[in-house]
């Protein structure tokens, strides 16, 4: 039988912050050691 | 704001943290310009390495990547008034970004993953490893766990992460702030 691979449903309504911030504009990207 | 880490500036094609190649350690964060500009990163950026050291190991070295045209300008202006202020020059590598791998999950959000109080909050609201990890509040939350951040901030904002009240409590405790403090402190 194949393993299952489905992500499993979140039991957790997901955070208001992370609604109120999904059109991100820019990205910038940094390497600090 | 959304974050990651992974790896960039190197020719090898996927690299993983044990094939790194001649890749670069590397974080990126979307950001709203019309709430952090792109120069304030870059302030950041300076003040948190020494941008005249000697870089001695490619994995390790200090970078700022360009995106686009606008990354570049400020970039470039920024170190020649770093330059002037510091009267030396500035190692720190500019360079376009080509292409940005994302690092394997175990990496992403590490000071989050290591409490097992909140990872159990993440684990029920993103049980996918690439939500998590584009996560807001697990971006806001591992920042705090790692001691960046305002005690005042997370209490204004720390009810719109989605914890449990013991997640809440958790996060509180571990960033030295009484369960029961009002954003007034």
């Amino acid at each position: 039988m194949l393993f299952d691979t489905r992500t499993p449903e979140a039991t957790r309504p997901r955070p208001p912050i992370d609604s109120a911030s999904h059109d991100r504009i820019e990205t910038a990207t940094f390497a600090v050691g | 704001m959304r974050t990651r880490v992974g790896y960039a500036g190197g020719t090898t094609a996927d690299p993983t943290y044990s094939r790194i190649g001649d890749h670069t350690e590397t974080f990126q964060v979307d950001f709203d310009p019309a709430v952090l500009t792109f120069d304030e990163l870059l302030d950041l950026f300076w003040a948190e390495h020494s941008p005249t050291d000697r870089q001695w190991s490619t994995q390790y070295a200090h970078i700022v990547f360009w995106g686009e045209d606008a990354q570049r300008d400020s970039i470039a202006a920024s170190v020649r008034r770093l330059s002037d202020e510091l009267g030396q020059t500035v190692t720190t590598q500019a360079r376009a970004l080509d292409h940005f791998y994302v690092a394997e999950d175990y990496h992403q959000k590490y000071y989050l993953r290591s409490d097992r109080t909140l990872m159990r909050d993440f684990a029920a609201m993103y049980p996918g490893a690439a939500d998590f990890r584009e996560s807001t509040a697990a971006a806001r939350v591992n920042g705090y766990l790692d001691g960046a951040g305002y005690a005042a901030a997370l209490l204004a904002e720390v009810d719109s992460y989605g914890l449990s009240a013991e997640g809440r409590d958790a996060l509180l405790r571990r960033a030295g702030i009484p369960p029961n403090a009002s954003c007034g402190i």
